[in-house]
């Protein structure tokens, strides 16, 4: 239970993390036109730069430069603004006075978490508070998108294999095996290479591609499984099709066991995305992520300690509460267990 | 010999489960001495199996024993510590249980497994133990004792498995042996043979036996006493001849009315309810009340209903079965003469190829069924019976195209089935012809609304995500038979028709019982009207008293609806009530072919005699024959002594 | 049996035959090679100005002029002689380069499954005997939060707390700078303590990972009709779960033990960047950075081979320890 409301918690800090921590107002009213600028993070975390610019384009004729809170004023004296809960930003340091009395972000060794910076500044001094809020988003939409495309053609493939057996199994099964053995760093290496900009989403895609095996190895057996009991060959002598056997008969009833695989996936998912971007492989920065603060820790580990140990624990309790998601819903669907409740 | 060697006293064991508590065993005392057999007897969830292992202390976690005593050679095992009984188990009180398969540990040999019990209880040297466990072997009747201790379990049948268990449990000369269904998952020869064995042995070394089991036919084989289970509570005991002459209790009456006989003369089954009625007083306790059957309801249900049904009388004298006047029941008919048979099949083969080698060439063929030829005429049921890996289960999914036949021609109606089942393979039939494949499989499709089949398992053939309503509606839905609530209708009025009611459409199968849910298996099969129904073991799932009430609907809706049956089973008496013809299987083939009454009375071949002598017979003669045997068996052990 | 593993061995090459084509297919349609690699990290000014005709003649010897089929065929041919190529960005072949490397990461891996197995199998008999229990409970929880911690970041903490904060073990490497001035004693002291939290990585994870396994299958395996059976003849607690038990979930535990082979020598890439430990994963590493095809195919050979194998050598085992499988 404790996990789940702690992942509830995680979604409602990454839904909600440009109006916790962020440099542009959440709705401001400016020459008579309200606006949302804070909707630029959304944008910036999804890899849509070009959005993201749209949407302060009138701040940005403007001159404002992104710095928001004294230009408002400055360019309108009329307007007004609701801001975010911290004043910091995660793609740059803060200067003096930005904001009213608040001084330059410190940077380096001096960057020790302080009444501004909560967790502390990175070497250039942008806020490790900044970076961890707004990474939640990464590390929640690395989960499920990737775990939603590696369960897609893990069960699709598994299914394929598991019903019909025969030479289709053969094919399927040499597939996953390759599969199996590829490593994940060359083929997102060479995707990074054939595409100029990598963007979060090619590693969603990447990490699902490649992280379906386990998924269509349990489907396939529970199909051959399945496929085996009375009501599917009751069905088929009523005259069923084979769709109808796949999906109506056959996967409903295997789909408790797969979801097993497919939520401790998203705990893997998010510990794979941590360990690309820890080994420098993953979203290029300044784009926040968790595994990109640690390895930025690993260099300066004599010293600048706050960026091992607040990323690190966000990084183990996620995957722990994943995993303890993942371990009831084994617990609920093992028939040992379902049986005596 | 008059000592009592087990007296349990107001035994009271709960389960204590998040439903609350199972009263599985409650308030039993009963005792019996040295050297007798006492039979315990009772349908599933009759705590009977409960009662054996609380006398072990082997119950679940979940189990509790709340109150009684269960004295064994002056002590009570209940307050027994764990170290103490420990030393019981195994010693004194040897165990049998039900599934020889999964009883024995997969990975260590029989042999060690026998050696262990007699290292645990005996002062010997391995050696010494390992000999013993050779004489036990032999002494259980397995063939070539040396080499088979040395087996693993799965290299052994269910057979030779159980008998190793017997060997286990009387390798420390225990004074009493529980038997827990012993031969409950073992054929009727292979369960003749071990009874025999047990028989022999309890004789030879004048030890107790409690023996557990649902079939009424071994107790009479083998118990002196019995005592009779219904929910938990005892509700008669007696010596065996009385308990079958002269039953006081209406759920014994009930019980020993409802089973199928080799030579019962009933049309229907009495049922249970016919002599009983559960009835739930103010406080919530459950009372029996006693209901009055009389001669004309009796006689009612000997001669009322459909009388056989025979093949022509040509094919009947081919057969080696010739139609002889006064042979027959008095309204048996005949099909006429040139009458064409609803299936034919002819020469049908199912072989399953054994891979081998470096490419997984087939190396042989396992012939499941191996020629077999029959005719099933319009409203005849035929029973197709024999022991297990005979070839009918196969036979019976090879004729509906579950499986595809190897060759073999099977006209439903005048239709080749098995020319309208596609190759398994799209390579089987190359080039391949997509279209022609997709309009034989859609005629086949089409044509199963006119043939359906019960299966065994009422647990594993209801889609446990559906529920009773969209299973009995999917056929409907696939052959595309009237609208939405059309089909709940005829859900609704077939539930009705097989004994459940409309309201139970909108629940799931785990909630009924194994009875009901072949109900609504029934009811599946019956929505889009089939002419010919195939009963696959479709009652050997179910208690007896449950499988009477299926096996009556199954009659009954034969009579309305004018149904043709292939009745599939391995227990000969419920295939004779059931079926006008019967064949016998053996090893992929039929060895007999012939009307039901004449295969019981004047079998013709080997096979068939042996398999009615194996099942087992509770008329009195028979009961009193074995008692008297037992006497002189025992007397001859005294004088020896 | 023979027969089988012959069959299993064949099928194992065509999947090598595709994992290996599809690799060498995917590097070499990467835009960059080891020559644009060098160029740009050349680092001396002299270097950068390969002429136009020194870079068409190492794209020649390095066989780079080819269309990738070919290259592919090429080095195909070479794998079938025993031959791996050389290395284009390190000097000697490529099979002495992992040659060298193996040894550094085999110290880590065999240690670690080794302290791991004799961890795990009392700790999982341990749990299924006092299965509900306050103790068993609370080492059930703590072996969950160490299976669920990211070896990454407990790598981190560690250096952090034994390094930076109590200062006794050194932050990474294998041996110190003043090793070679050490006794022989020094030097095994010196090598221990660099091991130490590296092996204490390896092995965490492993260890929480294989004692719920055991548990899990323990567990399942002492509600079958056998252990009754035991009961039944008088077999006492302690003999029923390490010899009727323990025997049979041995079982799927073998599976396991094949499974691990392939990471036993592959090393783990993390942790040897954490610990600038010079193991095959390190090795790994450098070799994708530096667009190094051959180091790269060597390796990625190798992997796969060890994945097949170690499935192969799962299912063989599960034949051993489980008299019911036969394999013919």
């Amino acid at each position: 239970m404790a996990a789940l409301s702690f992942v509830v918690f995680l979604s409602l800090v990454a839904l909600t993390a440009p109006m916790i921590v962020g440099t542009r107002p959440i709705v401001c009213k400016y020459k008579g036109e309200i606006y949302f600028p804070a909707t630029y993070y959304y944008w910036r975390i999804l890899g849509l730069n070009t959005q993201a610019y749209k949407t302060e384009a009138v701040f940005t004729n403007d001159k404002f430069r992104g710095v928001y809170p004294g230009n408002l004023k400055k360019n309108d004296p009329d307007s007004w603004a609701i801001w975010p809960l911290v004043y910091q930003d995660p793609y740059r340091p803060i200067e003096a006075d930005e904001w009213p009395g608040q001084p330059e972000s410190p940077s380096g060794i001096e960057g020790a978490p302080n009444k501004y910076n909560l967790l502390g500044t990175n070497d250039d001094g942008v806020d490790v508070f900044a970076q961890m809020v707004h990474a939640t988003q990464i590390s929640l939409l690395v989960g499920f998108v990737s775990m939603g495309i590696a369960a897609l053609i893990g069960v699709i493939v598994g299914a394929l294999a598991g019903f019909y057996g025969g030479w289709i199994d053969v094919i399927l099964s040499r597939v996953i095996e390759v599969v199996m053995c590829l490593p994940t760093l060359i083929l997102i290496l060479a995707v990074r290479s054939i595409l100029d900009d990598i963007t979060i989403w090619h590693l969603m895609v990447l990490i699902g591609a490649t992280g379906w095996t386990g998924i269509a190895r349990l489907t396939r057996a529970e199909f051959m499984k399945i496929r085996e009991i009375e009501y599917v060959s009751a069905a088929r002598s009523l005259g069923a099709g084979q769709m109808r056997l796949m999906f109506v008969h056959i996967l409903r009833n295997a789909l408790a066991p797969i979801l097993v695989p497919i939520s401790f996936g998203i705990a893997s998912a998010i510990l794979t995305e941590g360990a690309l971007s820890f080994l420098g492989f993953g979203a290029p920065p300044p784009n926040p992520s968790w595994g990109t603060l640690l390895s930025e820790g690993r260099t300066r580990i004599q010293t600048m300690w706050w960026l091992v140990v607040y990323p690190g624990m966000a990084i183990f309790s996620t995957v722990l509460a994943y995993n303890l998601i993942g371990e009831g819903v084994q617990e609920a669907t093992d028939p040992r267990t379902r049986e005596t409740s | 010999m008059t000592d009592t060697l087990v007296q349990i006293d107001h035994l009271k064991t709960y389960f204590h489960t998040e439903d609350g508590v199972v009263k599985a065993v409650d308030d039993v005392s009963l005792h019996f001495d040295a050297g007798t057999t006492m039979g315990i007897v009772g349908e599933s969830g009759s705590g009977k199996s409960v009662t054996s292992l609380t006398i072990m202390q082997l119950l679940a976690k979940s189990a509790h024993i709340e109150s009684g005593s269960i004295s064994f050679l002056g002590r009570d095992l209940v307050k027994l510590p764990e170290t103490e009984m420990r030393k019981i188990r195994g010693k004194d009180i040897g165990m049998i249980f039900q599934e020889p398969m999964t009883s024995l540990n997969p990975v260590f040999t029989v042999g060690a497994q026998v050696t262990e019990a007699i290292l645990l209880h005996q002062k010997v040297t391995k050696a010494e133990a390992k000999q013993r466990t050779i004489e036990l072997f032999d002494e259980v009747g397995i063939p070539d004792p040396e080499t088979r201790v040395n087996s693993y379990p799965h290299q052994m049948s269910g057979g030779q498995k159980q008998r190793v268990m017997i060997a286990m449990a009387l390798s420390c000369n225990p004074k009493l042996l529980i038997a827990d269904e012993p031969t409950t998952a073992l054929d009727v020869t292979i369960q003749a043979q071990i009874l025999d064995i047990l028989r022999k042995l309890r004789d030879e070394r004048g030890m107790a036996v409690l023996f557990i089991t649902h079939d009424l036919g071994v107790i009479a084989d083998i118990a002196d006493h019995v005592t009779v289970m219904y929910r938990g509570k005892i509700v008669e005991q007696g010596d065996v001849v009385s308990i079958f002459e002269n039953p006081q209790h209406p759920y014994t009456k009930g019980l020993l009315a409802c089973r199928p006989r080799l030579d019962t003369q009933y049309k229907l089954l009495p049922t249970v309810d016919d002599f009983m009625e559960v009835a739930t007083d103010d406080k919530g306790e459950a009372k029996i009340i006693e209901k009055f059957v009389d001669e004309k309801r009796l006689n009612e249900l000997m001669t009322t209903g459909r009388g056989r049904l025979l093949h022509p009388k040509a094919e009947l004298a081919a057969m080696g079965h010739p139609w002889e006047e006064g042979h027959h029941a008095g309204d048996a008919k005949m099909v006429a003469d040139g009458e064409k048979p609803l299936l034919e099949v002819r020469d049908l083969h199912v072989h399953f190829p054994i891979r081998k080698g470096l490419f997984r060439g087939v190396a042989g063929h396992v012939k499941a069924v191996d020629g077999v030829s029959f005719n099933v005429y319009r409203g005849q049921t035929l029973g197709l019976v024999g022991e297990s890996g005979c070839g009918k289960t196969t036979t019976g999914r090879a004729i509906i195209q579950l499986i595809r036949p190897t060759s073999g021609e099977m006209l439903f109606d005048g239709i080749d089935l098995a020319k309208l089942n596609p190759a398994a393979s799209v390579f089987d039939s190359w080039p391949p012809t997509m279209l022609d494949r997709w309009s034989k499989s859609k005629q086949l499709r089409r044509l199963r609304r006119r043939f359906q089949i019960i299966f065994q398992d009422p647990y594993g053939s209801l889609n446990p995500r559906m529920t009773v309503q969209a299973a009995i509606c999917e056929p409907m839905v696939i052959q595309g038979i009237g609208k939405a609530k059309e089909r709940r209708d005829r859900a609704a009025a077939l539930l009705e028709e097989v004994g459940l009611n409309a309201s139970h459409l909108r629940r799931y199968p785990h909630e009924f019982s194994g009875g009901q849910r072949q109900r609504i298996c029934i009811a599946r099969a019956l929505t889009v009207e089939p002419e010919f129904l195939i009963c696959d073991e479709s009652v050997s799932a179910l208690d007896v008293s449950v499988q009477a009430q299926v096996l009556n609907l199954l009659k009954d809706l034969q009579l309305r609806r004018g149904l043709t049956y292939l009745f599939i089973s391995h227990d000969l008496s419920v295939v004779k009530f059931m079926s006008d013809m019967i064949a016998v299987m053996n090893q992929g083939k039929i060895v007999e072919f012939g009307p039901a009454d004449n295969i019981y009375a004047n079998p013709q071949q080997e096979y068939t005699k042996r398999l009615i002598s194996a099942t087992p017979q509770d008329d009195l003669d028979h009961i009193r024959r074995r008692q008297a045997e037992r006497k002189t068996a025992l007397a001859a052990r005294l004088s020896a002594v | 049996m023979l027969v089988y593993i012959i069959r299993r061995l064949l099928i194992s090459v065509l999947t090598l035959v595709l994992i290996t084509a599809f690799v060498y297919g995917l590097i070499r349609s990467m835009p960059g090679s080891p020559l644009t690699a060098m160029i740009a990290g050349g680092g001396d000014s002299s270097d950068k100005s390969i002429s136009t005709q020194q870079y068409e003649r190492m794209k020649e010897q390095f066989g780079l002029n080819k269309h990738w089929t070919l290259g592919y065929l090429d080095w195909l041919n070479g794998v079938r002689k025993g031959d791996l190529q050389n290395a284009l960005t390190q000097p000697g072949t490529v099979a002495k380069l992992i040659g060298d490397r193996m040894a550094a990461t085999l110290l880590l891996s065999v240690t670690s499954l080794i302290l791991a197995y004799l961890l795990s199998i009392p700790l999982g008999l341990y749990s299924t005997a006092r299965n509900g229990t306050i103790p068993e409970r609370s080492t059930s929880l703590i072996l969950y939060m160490l299976y669920s911690f990211p070896v990454f970041v407990a790598a981190l903490y560690l250096q952090i707390l034994f390094h930076v904060n109590l200062e006794w073990l050194p932050l990474y490497g294998v041996t110190s700078s003043n090793y070679a001035e050490l006794s022989v004693l020094g030097k095994a002291w010196d090598l221990f303590l660099h091991c130490l939290l590296p092996v204490t990585c390896f092995t965490y994870t492993s260890l929480a990972y294989y004692t719920r396994f055991i548990k899990a299958n323990m567990l399942e395996v002492v509600q079958q009709d056998y252990i009754r059976t035991a009961k039944a003849k008088g077999v006492g607690p302690f003999k029923i779960l390490t010899v009727h038990a323990f025997r049979n979930s041995l079982i799927p535990f073998v599976t396991l033990i094949g499974l691990t082979l392939p990471s036993l020598f592959s090393g783990a890439i993390i942790i040897e960047k954490i610990f600038s430990w010079p193991g095959m994963g390190a090795l790994f590493l450098e070799a994708i950075s530096q667009r190094d095809y051959p180091l790269e195919m060597g390796l990625v050979l190798m992997f796969s081979v060890l994945t097949l194998m170690g499935q192969l050598l799962a299912d063989v085992l599960y034949g051993v320890v489980d008299p019911r499988i036969t394999y013919s």
